[in-house]
């Protein structure tokens, strides 16, 4: 399996609800992550499976990938958490795509990558980075392919 | 009102759901597909893709023993009839299963922080879709149009009506033209479900005669096509 590993593009820092699960993405954040995607389509990348949280930062930052979807998309409280054996059980496909928040998708590129999840300080993501691995999505059995801040994505 | 909230639809659609765990009989799981429908209408007007997928996932299930309810409430050969008994017990426990899921949990929670869309947004769909419904409408009045024409025409017009409903211009599309692209719909499924019965044999005659009730209700449905007017942009008069 390639599997990229995506945190959600830049949001609001803050609503006057107080609600944090109903930020949106900036305008300037949509506008940045399209670049991120018109550089993944460069590289004909194209997706079997999208699984995204159901905050609406990650919601839209799913719905901008749309262009590389073959797919289907799915909606996945397991990214709104820790990574856990329920969230691998749902990655299936040749080509997926997770779009998910710190800390959780550093802990998921750690644990996929060396099998420790404790890791996941150093794998940092910025918003709009995307980690490509490749292998089966089991604990330590994914290579890290590249791991990318959006500004060497969004050209 | 200048923009259209979701989260009355959203709170119906949790309100079906939750019925149709605890009794899922034929009005909970009427009531669960037109609240999944209303609410895949709005993802549609908002340009959102996200989500109906998981909307479908249920929809379909939904779908499965809503067909199978059909079949099983027709006279049907014994054999025929047991069949589609297991067929509806299979597919109450397919929705029930997915009822339960956190992917349908998640979609609730996710229905939930979608901002409201724009009122432009719902009549620039309303729009194309009256287009789209006056193409379909062309085709399903041809000499050789298919049940699966009538079919695509229907899912149309109800897409027109739950639009309307949004923008609080209800106006239905015409009772009788439904109800006979309803009753065409019904056969057609008959016959599907049938033909992929393990034993076809005794249900041979039966076929025969449902296939000939399915030309008589495309006609039927086609007159009533006809005869409407399809434009529920604005209320009847």
């Amino acid at each position: 399996m390639r599997l990229f590993v995506i945190r959600h593009a830049p949001a609001v820092e803050h609503l006057a609800s107080g609600s944090d699960e109903a930020r949106p993405l900036t305008s300037e954040g949509q506008a940045s992550f399209r670049g991120v995607v018109r550089q993944l389509a460069r590289r004909s990348v194209q997706l079997d499976l999208v699984v995204h949280s159901p905050l609406l930062r990650a919601i839209q930052t799913a719905e901008l990938l749309q262009p590389l979807v073959r797919g289907t998309t799915r909606v996945s409280a397991e990214l709104a958490k820790a990574p856990g054996a329920e969230l691998l059980a749902e990655l299936e496909g040749e080509t997926v795509a997770v779009v998910g928040h710190e800390p959780f998708v550093g802990e998921l590129v750690a644990w996929l990558v060396t099998g420790e999840r404790a890791l996941g300080a150093r794998f940092p993501f910025r918003k709009s980075g995307v980690a490509e691995l490749e292998g089966r999505a089991l604990p330590g059995e994914m290579s890290l392919l590249s791991f990318l801040p959006p500004d060497a994505l969004n050209t | 009102m200048a923009s259209i909230s979701l989260q009355p639809r959203r709170a119906e659609l949790a309100a079906a759901l939750s019925d149709a765990r605890i009794a899922p009989d034929v009005a909970a799981i009427h009531r669960l597909r037109v609240a999944a429908a209303r609410c895949d209408v709005w993802l549609r007007m908002a340009g959102w893709n996200v989500l109906r997928s998981d909307l479908r996932r249920i929809r379909r299930a939904a779908g499965q023993v809503r067909e199978l309810d059909l079949l099983r409430n027709l006279e049907l050969p014994f054999a025929l009839a047991t069949w589609a008994e297991s067929e509806h017990r299979d597919a109450s426990a397919a929705l029930a299963v997915i009822l339960e899921e956190k992917r349908t949990l998640a979609l609730l929670a996710a229905l939930g922080v979608l901002p409201p869309l724009p009122r432009s947004a719902a009549t620039r769909f309303m729009e194309r879709e009256l287009e789209h419904l006056l193409r379909l409408r062309e085709r399903a009045l041809r000499a050789d149009a298919s049940a699966g024409d009538l079919h695509a025409t229907r899912r149309a017009l109800r897409r027109m009506r739950f639009a309307g409903e949004w923008l609080g211009r209800k106006r239905d599309p015409p009772k009788r033209l439904l109800r006979d692209l309803g009753h065409l719909n019904d056969v057609v499924v008959a016959i599907a479900r049938v033909r992929n019965a393990p034993d076809r044999e005794p249900s041979r005659d039966l076929l025969a005669a449902w296939s000939i009730e399915a030309k008589r209700r495309i006609e039927h449905a086609q007159g009533a096509l006809r005869r409407a007017k399809l434009d529920l942009r604005k209320p009847r008069a």
